[in-house]
């Protein structure tokens, strides 16, 4: 199971850190809607 | 196996890592880079980023199998590989991405070297995308890479020792001088905007090499503007869209390879950030290899005069008829 460990904001992206199962980095990118704040 | 090597002939250290030897190539039944398959396990995605899973170098490796001493010697391989993933979509090459996504990009490629430059065992980040078959692609998704290295490679040491020259003798930046050299001669010169300058170097070395360089002087993309992040997304979709428009093949072959001062708590001021576009496609039925000469002796052979090249890019277009992905 892939667990979330950080939320953040860069420029208009939403930045999600998740630790992999095999203990891997892996970050998700997503533009940011309207309101919401990371 | 997994170590760094010294070679001291040539004074630089090689990467040895049996772990990538283990990689897929080309799998055909599916693409693990697809979403839902294995890496990202969500439906879609818009732009993700993950360590290597076959990575050359490692945040914890293993200690090496040998013991150097002080003329053979060895160090851990401790660093970072990474994958970044551009959209979800198999098919999209980089140059058919959005304007929007291309910025989102530059963002993504921005905070990646942010956050692996505060590392303290990282000297230096490179960030590239490897793309076509003849360049070597082991996945066809669309995707670029980025390593963060315990040592300044060989050529950025070369590079910022002949900037850090130019910056004491002549008192001004080398870079800045080829920008001025190259939009005075203007032949060279492939596109430009207020912010960036794309042209074939005087000194190509490969076919239709194009350096991408910002007008304004700084050392690393922790520096770029507004403006200068969304004319850099601008300047790599019109270098991607005119070598696919090239020639009319599928998949035209090139690595983008960004140039940047290293992370090592060093002042590196006099660099200036720039990109580097490189193709082994010479004509649309014929592969530059970089065989004996080049590998044997590092002086490389060019059939195109760099004159040519440019003009060849130039009477291209950019724009792609297929259109663009939705940026999101």
């Amino acid at each position: 199971m892939n667990r979330t460990v950080e939320v953040t904001k860069v420029d208009g992206l939403k930045k999600e850190k998740v630790e992999k199962e095999d203990g891997r980095l892996m970050i998700y990118y997503r533009p940011r809607e309207d309101g919401e704040d990371g | 196996m997994p170590e760094l090597r010294w070679n001291p002939v040539l004074k630089r250290w090689n990467i040895i890592s049996d772990k990538r030897q283990d990689r897929p190539v080309l799998p055909e039944d599916s693409c693990p880079l697809c979403p839902g398959v294995l890496e990202v396990p969500e439906d879609d995605y818009y732009i993700v980023t993950f360590e290597n899973r076959f990575p050359a170098l490692e945040r914890q490796p293993e200690e090496p199998n040998l013991d150097g001493d002080s003329f053979y010697r060895v160090r851990e391989n401790r660093g970072v590989c990474e994958v970044v993933l551009y959209s979800s979509d198999h098919e999209v090459p980089p140059a058919d991405l959005s304007l929007d996504r291309m910025e989102d990009l530059v963002s993504v490629w921005t905070d990646r070297f942010r956050e692996l430059s505060e590392e303290e065992f990282i000297d230096y980040v490179y960030i590239f995308e490897n793309r076509g078959r003849e360049i070597g692609v082991t996945l066809d998704h669309p995707h670029g890479q980025l390593y963060a290295l315990p040592f300044v490679p060989p050529l950025a040491r070369k590079s910022i020792q002949s900037a850090r020259e130019h910056s004491r003798k002549q008192d001004s930046c080398l870079f800045c001088r080829i920008i001025d050299r190259e939009k005075d001669f203007a032949d060279r010169v492939v596109w430009e905007n207020e912010d960036f300058l794309a042209f074939v170097p005087f000194y190509a070395r490969l076919p239709y090499e194009v350096h991408l360089y910002p007008k304004r002087h700084f050392p690393t993309m922790l520096s770029l503007k507004d403006n200068e992040a969304r004319s850099l997304a601008r300047g790599i979709k019109t270098v991607l869209g005119k070598y696919s428009n090239l020639f009319p093949i599928d998949d035209f072959p090139y690595i983008t390879s960004f140039h940047q001062a290293p992370v090592d708590g060093k002042d590196y001021s006099y660099y200036h950030f720039h990109l580097e576009f490189y193709s082994l496609q010479r004509a649309e039925d014929k592969i530059k290899y970089r065989a004996g000469v080049e590998t044997g002796t590092s002086t490389f052979i060019s059939s195109l005069s760099p004159e040519k090249m440019a003009q060849d890019l130039k009477e291209t277009e950019a724009e792609r008829s297929d259109g663009e992905v939705n940026g999101g």
